[in-house]
């Protein structure tokens, strides 16, 4: 058993898995940092190069955009790796969503709700933004690669263009040598 | 209007399909899918009711989707219903996602590859900028809101500390701050 808890594969599934449950308004994309931290510098079992090849992925892919931890998972320990990790972030707060529905603690918009809501709100926007900047740095290594995420922060912000429009023209950008 | 609760019996099996169906149109976020099938084609929540829905979601530890699939999915079809919801949202991105990393584990090192992604890259970190810029915007207009999120930022975002000890610290601190300058 003590084999078992030493692998990576639990490892891993255990850390994201806790991430997920302190992830509060914003999710996965919030800890991002942490998982950055964990898997890239403290063990090694991704380049940077791959975590933000993993991270891109998972925002152009349908589906949640937490998901790019099932890559994380698959590249660490295989397919049980991506099976586990996926599990590990979605089924210890669905849970716990399932008991707070159930037992009626959520579903009302009681004092206790907006207070937290309110007061979590700027901790929240600080993680996203801090998941970006971290981002930032192992991305934007060069002019024409900031150049092109401003262009892209600006286009997201001032018009109502889809995201996946913008990752696109990135991915042509990129084809061409541009960046 | 329908009325949710009259317009309620979804078997846990409409409930699988529907939202496997927002998950898979959901490029780049699921919430524009999520909220045109709930609200305006099955009418199961109405607006109101998933703006709630959508808060309680964001309040709650994990990611805001899979918490709403697990409450519409009670709300409709019990636990069943539950499960059913969740696992219609991540099971066929997740096999999509295993196909991807299979294709990339194989192609990831060839050049335009690696070209096409360090670009699509540099723009998915826009996308993540603007997703904390709009998050930033919807606080309330006080100093108290920007100076907490400005203490956060540094912390981990430039600073690099741990993010556990962080949050811990950071989260009852906002949140005591915010309820007392109301």
């Amino acid at each position: 058993m003590d084999a078992f808890f030493d692998s990576s594969l639990w490892q891993l599934a255990s850390h994201l898995g806790m991430l997920s449950m302190v992830a509060i308004g914003s999710g996965l994309g919030a800890v991002l940092p942490e998982v950055h931290r964990f898997v890239v510098e403290q063990h090694h079992w991704l380049s940077d190069e791959q975590f933000v090849a993993f991270y891109t992925i998972g925002q152009a892919s349908p589906g949640p955009n937490f998901l790019y931890v099932t890559l994380i998972g698959r590249q660490v320990a295989g397919l049980w790796g991506a099976m586990a990790v996926s599990a590990a972030v979605v089924v210890p707060s669905c849970l716990l969503t399932y008991v707070l529905v159930r037992t009626g603690v959520v579903g009302g918009d009681g004092w206790i709700q907006r207070l937290l809501k309110n007061g979590l709100a700027p901790v929240s926007a600080a993680l996203m933004l801090s998941s970006s900047w971290v981002l930032a740095n192992t991305v934007d290594q060069d002019w024409n690669a900031a150049l092109l995420t401003l262009i892209s922060l600006v286009l997201l912000l001032a018009t109502r263009i889809h995201p996946l429009w913008v990752i696109g023209a990135g991915a042509a950008i990129g084809l061409a040598g541009l960046v | 209007m329908v009325a949710p609760a009259e317009a309620a019996r979804v078997s846990p099996w409409q409930l699988y399909v529907a939202f496997s169906r927002m998950s898979l149109g959901g490029f780049g976020g699921v919430f524009p899918m999520v909220y045109r099938t709930l609200v305006e084609r099955t009418r199961w929540l109405n607006p109101t009711d998933f703006a709630a829905t959508w808060a309680f979601g964001q309040m709650l530890p994990g990611s805001v989707i899979s918490n709403v699939a697990t409450m519409v999915g009670y709300r409709y079809a019990g636990a069943r219903g539950a499960i059913a919801a969740v696992l219609g949202l991540i099971m066929w991105p997740v096999l999509l996602l295993l196909a991807v990393g299979t294709a990339y584990a194989t192609v990831g090192d060839l050049a335009p590859v690696r070209r096409a992604l360090t670009g699509m890259s540099a723009a998915a970190v826009g996308l993540s900028m603007a997703t904390g810029i709009k998050m930033l915007r919807n606080l309330p207009r006080r100093w108290m809101h920007f100076a907490i999120a400005a203490c956060v930022f540094i912390a981990i975002g430039l600073l690099r500390l741990p993010f556990l000890g962080v949050f811990v610290l950071a989260a009852p601190v906002s949140v005591w701050l915010i309820w007392r300058a109301r």
